[in-house]
């Protein structure tokens, strides 16, 4: 009897190998492009839209180009106040902005998130005495920023049974930093709404 | 007779490297190629009504307008693509897919600014939700 019972389950050990192999996992490359729609969570669609739709309205703005027409201002990014529920590395968003703005050619821009490291740079290249004077670079030479850009990260959530609606709205300003005026604001409103089927109709 | 009937598909590949390239005229006279490529339900569902183009500065803008020809709303997804004018892509890989949803006999238009002063001419492609 124990042997039967022996024999049975490793038979079934021995079946069940190939079953259980299919199970395994599959990893394979997407494409970042592509539509994504795994949950209602801000993802790379939204990202990438939100960036997309930025772009665009800041660079076609009248006064914008008029500014730009003749020379390239000078921006600094500032933050984008996450005021979500849920985490979203705003920095990414504005990252992708500032690619495809210098990208444009038409304004440039000074990195505060690099402050630290470019001053360690400059003291190191002047005060250790290790960097010929000659090939230093000077302290006191960098170019001020003419504008600052920064913005809020918004949503609305709503659940009712399985119906979930997120409703995300990230608005953009541009703030001529002489005058306090802000020259140009731009908004990109997105829905994402999550609907559970009876057997996936 | 052989001669001229390989000249004549020489001359028939070159002409068909333009084909499908339309024109779309701006305010000012200016002119930018582009082609509009729609696969699958797209095709049948969408029209293109009007494509016009218009410069901001030195960036091209364009907008497409298209129709819903069908009684129900209908979600899609479309891409621009820009290229200069020596036909390369300008940042391939730098425009994503755009999911849009469109009521049913609605007209909205896609717009899109070039990417930098050197593109020429554009592509939108359309393509139904995977």
């Amino acid at each position: 009897m124990k042997r039967i019972v022996v024999a049975t389950l490793v038979g079934a050990a021995i079946a069940s190998t190939p079953f259980l192999s299919g199970c395994a996992n599959k990893v394979a490359y997407g494409d970042a492009q592509a539509v994504e729609t795994v949950n209602t969570d801000f993802g790379s669609t939204d990202l990438q839209q939100i960036a997309a739709k930025m772009t665009d309205d800041m660079l076609a703005f009248p006064p914008v180009v008029q500014v730009t027409q003749q020379r390239r201002p000078v921006i600094f990014v500032d933050k984008i106040k996450n005021k979500t529920t849920e985490h979203i590395d705003t920095e990414s968003i504005t990252d992708t902005i500032q690619t495809k703005v210098i990208n444009s050619g038409k304004f440039r821009f000074v990195d505060m998130t690099a402050v630290k490291q470019v001053q360690e740079q400059l003291d190191f290249q002047t005060d250790s005495g290790m960097v010929n004077p000659q090939t230093a670079v000077k302290i006191g030479q960098q170019i001020g920023a003419e504008y600052m850009l920064y913005g809020n990260m918004s949503s609305i959530v709503k659940q009712s049974g399985s119906t979930k609606d997120v409703y995300y709205k990230f608005t953009l300003k541009l703030l001529h930093l002489q005058s306090g005026i802000v020259e140009w604001q731009g908004e990109k409103e997105i829905r994402k709404t999550k609907t559970k089927s009876l057997l996936g109709m | 007779m052989k001669y001229r009937a390989f000249l004549a598909l020489i001359v028939v590949g070159a002409l068909t490297g333009c084909a499908g390239m339309k024109t779309a005229e701006s305010a000012d006279g200016d002119k930018v190629k582009y082609q509009v490529i729609a696969t699958g339900d797209t095709e049948d569902r969408l029209d293109v009504l009007n494509v016009v183009s218009a410069k901001s500065g030195d960036l091209t803008k364009a907008s497409v307008e298209l129709q819903n020809d069908s009684n129900f709303a209908y979600t899609f997804e479309y891409r621009f693509k820009w290229y200069d004018a020596a036909g390369m892509e300008i940042n391939p890989d730098a425009t994503a897919w755009t999911p849009v949803s469109i009521m049913a006999k609605e007209t909205k238009s896609l717009q899109a600014l070039a990417p930098n002063p050197t593109a020429a001419t554009f592509k939108l492609f359309l393509q139904e939700k995977p």
